[in-house]
């Protein structure tokens, strides 16, 4: 597995342990939009692990060929569908709080140049 | 009575202009007029009138806070305000005249002595339920005189020489969207409104038209001379983002966003600019549009980096009309460079 990117995003409401949640949900726009400088390339389509501190983790679809060293957002990685994506939260956790999300990549295509 | 311009209001204008320049570029604005103190009956504010294409877009900053560009930024932040409609001086009092017979709240007319023009407003709380300002260049005496503020203002106003050059591939800004509750009821408003019915409808004997980012939704659309249009959406989803920001203005009708269209070949290489300017993009590209087989991209730019407006892009030009009336889409390959089959294919030999 290639680690592809990380980025720290204040959770923007409490959940409880067995909701179920998405990026669009637990995060507000502005986190959402928070820059992430990526760790690897990859093409579009390569299924990106996404693990959110230790509260769930899915399995996304990437939106589209990127390169490593680009600066995107969870908003430019992901198409809606991917974004929306149900997660089951496996603790509570309360507004405010700061996530890490590690993303790594499942399955390698880097992009070609 | 055509369509004029866009409005929004923000807490900032001189960064406002900034980033419309760079989000249009300064080969698409013609014109940039700097109004200081222009003066109306209710308050006074400062702003920019960047003569874009087909439509005008107007960035203004109120002095106060109870005027009504003062009281929506209040209440709601920055974001469209209202939309102008320009119209000869005679068909200006014959408006303001209908209106008033019709129980509609109106404004008292406003004279800007400085450029002879006369405005009046179509109050928030008439039936449409979003403010809409009408305006002509005076070429006698008004009619409705005795109503009529005289106001020497703007108190300065300028061309300014924009000397950062920032060029874009061919941006038109062409549609107000109107995002409303009650649709049968707003679309019969808007008729009224703007004296024409609605020549392109989506949603009646189709499917509602899917966005692919949550919202279903149902339109008329209301065309003017200028190829520029009022875009009337109902949507239907209450868990979309259309149905929730109307939800949380408490409101049955709000701007909702402003629609530009782009040049087809051109639509990836201006998403790529945009987000290296740092523009807050939706999506990870340009979306296809697959659903009711229009084939065009359209894609969007968040309001956080576009002082709360939320601009909408589709790589289309205009909607002629075939031999039966029937609108249909027509891309722009003006600027075309690279392909495997030329566009002067579809000139005539």
């Amino acid at each position: 597995m290639t680690r592809f990117a990380s980025v720290k995003l204040i959770l923007g409401k409490d959940v409880d342990k067995g909701d179920q949640e998405s990026l669009q949900t637990l995060f507000h726009s502005e986190e959402r939009y928070r820059r992430i400088p990526l760790l690897a390339s990859a093409e579009e389509d390569a299924i990106v692990r996404v693990a959110l501190g230790g509260l769930g983790a899915a399995d996304l679809k990437l939106g589209d060929d990127m390169e490593k060293g680009q600066v995107k957002t969870i908003m430019t990685l992901f198409w809606f569908a991917e974004r929306s994506q149900l997660i089951e939260m496996k603790k509570k956790a309360r507004a405010g709080m700061s996530v890490t999300i590690d993303m790594t990549l499942t399955s390698v295509k880097p992009a070609a140049v | 009575m055509e369509l004029a311009s866009i409005n929004i209001v923000v807490k900032d204008a001189d960064a406002a202009l900034a980033t419309y320049l760079k989000l249009i570029g300064t080969n698409n604005v013609a014109e940039v007029i700097k109004l200081k103190g222009l003066k109306d009956d209710t308050e006074t504010v400062d702003g920019y009138w960047l003569k874009t294409r087909p439509l005008a877009l107007g960035i203004f900053t109120p002095r106060g806070t109870t005027g009504r560009m003062g009281e929506f930024l209040k209440k709601y932040d920055q974001g469209i305000h209202h939309i102008q409609m320009h119209m000869g001086q005679d068909e200006f009092e014959k408006t303001y005249e209908q209106y008033k017979s019709m129980g509609w709240p109106v404004s008292k007319p406003t004279y800007f002595g400085k450029l002879s023009e006369a405005v009046f407003w179509l109050e928030e709380s008439a039936p449409p339920g979003v403010p809409v300002k009408f305006a002509t260049k005076a070429y006698h005496t008004l009619k409705m005189w005795p109503e009529v503020i005289y106001n020497d203002t703007p108190q300065r106003f300028e061309v300014m020489e924009i000397k950062e050059k920032i060029i874009r591939p061919r941006v038109d800004l062409k549609t107000p969207v109107v995002s409303v509750g009650d649709f049968k009821k707003q679309t019969q408003v808007w008729a009224t409104l703007l004296s024409r019915e609605a020549r392109r409808k989506e949603g009646e004997d189709r499917p509602p038209v899917d966005d692919r980012r949550g919202n279903q939704f149902i339109a008329h659309m209301y065309e003017f001379a200028n190829d520029s249009k009022i875009s009337v959406y109902h949507a239907l989803n209450p868990e979309g983002s259309i149905r929730k920001t109307l939800s949380r203005r408490g409101k049955e009708s709000m701007y909702y966003d402003m629609i530009f269209h782009v040049q087809r070949d051109q639509t990836h290489e201006l998403w790529t600019q945009w987000e290296k300017a740092g523009f807050d993009m939706v999506d990870p590209k340009p979306l296809l549009n697959t659903g009711q087989g229009n084939g065009n991209y359209f894609f969007f730019i968040h309001p956080l980096s576009t002082h709360g407006v939320v601009c909408e892009f589709v790589s289309l030009w205009n909607f002629p009309r075939d031999k039966s009336g029937e609108a249909y889409m027509v891309f722009d390959w003006s600027d075309s460079k690279t392909f495997m089959v030329s566009p002067d294919v579809n000139e005539p030999h």
